[in-house]
């Protein structure tokens, strides 16, 4: 989980163009200021590059924090 | 560069670093395009360009022309023919001729008002119609591939000539449909393109980025052995060397020799850089019964043995023209490499190992050379190049500099607002990077919006000798701002007509008009990275210093300080 949270952040960091520090457990799009639908959207497209997992529209939804989207992350990897 | 996330990487690195050039895009859509920013930005660094890219509001092209800031913008449009209307490509081929006729009628006026207002834009660059991503299956042209050629048509004609087309089919053909459109994405977000697709559009457009900022390659400097013919003509000799189209393995090298001469057609100076007996050389160009880049097709040959760095810095000076406006194109890794070492600004092409990669990598050849606008000036260029050098002669014949200038025969033109002369005009300030004494870079709208006011002056100038005629070579824009205040916005001049004093007979002539109109002249000079030889051109004029910056020194002069000097009365002046 802690090499997720690892790669998470780095590229969260990447997309919202945020130093990395400033990706803590607990952001959501209310921290972030490009953390906007199209930085959603910016978002999964990377994440899906970097583990080659894909979401769903439901998936999605959910991903609404820093930790949901890693959980969710996880449970793609883990089926 | 396999994915976004890899470009995202590569771009987070380069973004930090600081770049010569500048240009500000804003990007028009009705299809979600967002992840092309990365693209642009990551491009454009490697030539060079810092790109401030922005966004329009989602599908709202027509408002955002009409409302947006476009001055001094390069704009992108995206404009999705499937998504003028949801799910149009899967509802047009129901669609009764009275519906589509509608819906095509609507099209239209929004394109017409969207060209109205693209006019102020430094560059626009739009995207042809196209039904590709939803017709490609099929046999027969639909209703909406029918739909994206009449549209394409209408925009032939009605469109700004300004706009650069770009045949986004092109995209998609270079890394196949699997790669370049997110169908998934299209349905859940309008996400209709994606990684392959954002890499070879932002390829494909760039060289109309490198011409905005003045990037652009003058000269096409050819190595002979393996890249104008098959074979070392030092070791096989003529006879093991091959040229022939009717073979295949000579076809791929007359290929580059006919691709170089379109070059040179388009106004490219062509030289020779080859490490080779020069008369051995000298044989093949004059004999060889399958050569078709002639020895009069060439600017000059550097065949020694020296090094091809050395040679090239030569030529340079021997041109007058910067060695980064030159491509070098050589076959040997050595060579290209030491190119790389020796001379950076030079751009290197390498020739594949493979003849076949070699005859379809020549197609990029002219991207190097793209320009905003062409022009007639362009034909005449080898011809001018070629006095040059006979110039260069001649003075080393003359007695005396000023002896040698008087026996020229020097006549300037001078062309005060003349509307014939729009587009060279132009065409110089994108341009001109050496003696610019400010370097903004105009379109033809922007000349011709000076030309019609009565607040500017535009004076342009052609050089003649006994030797030829340089055409249009110069220009000075002035604006009169305040009550008989008057300042120069623009001077340049072509470096091929530099060193016969003609810039001080032109701004004589121009301040004894300009003092008509006002009492004080000022100037600028604003530093780029290539006019430092005009740092302190306007004191040499009669201007004195009245603030100084790293950046910018501003000069002025007055209408009671001006007088005639009479030193160049060797020039004669007349007024077209």
């Amino acid at each position: 989980m802690h090499e997720i949270e690892e790669k998470l952040k780095e590229i969260m960091a990447l997309v919202f163009e945020v130093p990395k520090e400033d990706i803590s457990e607990t952001a959501s799009p209310d921290d972030i200021y490009n953390w906007d639908s199209i930085g959603t959207i910016n978002l999964i497209t990377a994440l899906e590059d970097e583990f080659d997992i894909e979401f769903e529209e439901e998936d999605i939804l959910e991903m609404l924090t820093f930790q949901l989207i890693a959980i969710k992350i996880e449970e793609k990897l883990e089926v | 560069m396999n994915s976004y996330l890899d470009l995202l990487k590569a771009n987070a690195q380069l973004k930090q670093e600081d770049q010569p050039h500048s240009i500000e895009l804003l990007l028009l859509n009705n299809i979600t395009t967002n992840p092309i920013k990365e693209y642009l930005e990551y491009n454009c660094a490697l030539h060079n360009i810092k790109a401030g890219v922005t966004f329009g509001d989602y599908d709202n092209i027509v408002q955002n022309t009409q409302e947006l800031n476009l001055e001094n913008k390069a704009v992108l449009i995206f404009w999705e023919l499937a998504n003028c209307l949801h799910g149009l490509e899967y509802k047009i081929d129901g669609f009764s001729e009275e519906h589509l006729g509608a819906l095509e009628r609507k099209i239209k006026a929004e394109l017409t008002i969207t060209f109205n207002a693209l006019s102020k834009a430094s560059l626009v660059i739009m995207n042809r119609f196209t039904a590709m991503p939803f017709s490609f299956l099929q046999t027969e042209s639909g209703a909406l591939e029918n739909l994206a050629n009449r549209l394409n048509q209408f925009c032939g004609e009605f469109a700004p000539k300004s706009v650069k087309w770009i045949n986004i089919d092109k995209c998609l053909v270079q890394s196949g449909i699997d790669q370049t459109i997110d169908y998934k994405g299209y349905l859940k977000n309008k996400l209709l393109y994606k990684h392959a697709f954002y890499w070879n559009y932002a390829q494909l457009i760039q060289p109309y980025f490198n011409a905005l900022t003045g990037q652009i390659k003058k000269l096409l400097a050819l190595d002979c052995d393996n890249t104008l013919w098959k074979g070392i003509l030092g070791e096989d000799g003529v006879e093991g060397i091959f040229m022939d189209e009717s073979d295949y393995k000579g076809q791929p090298f007359a290929a580059a020799q006919y691709r170089a001469m379109a070059l040179g057609k388009r106004g490219v100076l062509l030289a020779l850089a080859s490490k080779n007996n020069a008369t051995d050389v000298d044989a093949v160009l004059d004999h060889h019964q399958n050569l078709s880049l002639k020895q009069a097709a060439l600017v000059a040959k550097k065949v020694n043995w020296e090094s091809k760095g050395e040679n090239l810095m030569q030529l340079a000076k021997e041109l007058n023209i910067g060695a980064d406006s030159f491509v070098f194109v050589d076959d040997s890794d050595f060579e290209v490499q030491l190119m790389q070492d020796q001379m950076p600004s030079v751009t290197t092409i390498q020739v594949p190992k493979n003849a076949v990669h070699y005859y379809l990598n020549q197609q990029q050849w002219v991207n190097y050379f793209v320009q905003l606008d062409g022009s007639p000036e362009d034909t005449k260029k080898l011809e001018q190049y070629k006095q040059n050098a006979q110039r260069a002669n001649a003075e080393q014949k003359a007695q005396d500099f000023e002896g040698f200038l008087e026996s020229l025969d020097l006549e300037l033109t001078i062309h005060i607002n003349d509307a014939a002369l729009i587009s060279r005009m132009a065409q110089m300030t994108q341009k001109t990077n050496q003696f610019n004494l400010t370097t903004p870079r105009y379109t033809e709208t922007q000349i011709e919006q000076f030309i019609n006011s009565e607040e500017y002056d535009c004076f342009a100038f052609s050089v003649k000798d006994k030797f030829g005629d340089n055409g249009i070579t110069g220009l000075c824009i002035v604006n009169y701002y305040e009550s008989a205040t008057a300042n120069i916005d623009t001077l340049l001049m072509s470096c091929r007509i530099l060193g016969r004093k003609v810039e001080f007979r032109f701004l004589e002539e121009v301040f004894s008009i300009v003092f008509q109109k006002a009492d004080l002249l000022n100037a600028a000079y604003k530093v780029s990275k290539k006019n430092a030889q005009v740092a302190d051109f306007y004191p040499k004029v009669g201007f004195e210093i009245n603030d100084n910056s790293e950046q910018m020194t501003l000069y002025s002069t007055k209408k009671t300080t001006f007088e005639r000097s009479n030193r160049y009365e060797y020039i004669t002046v007349a007024y077209a």
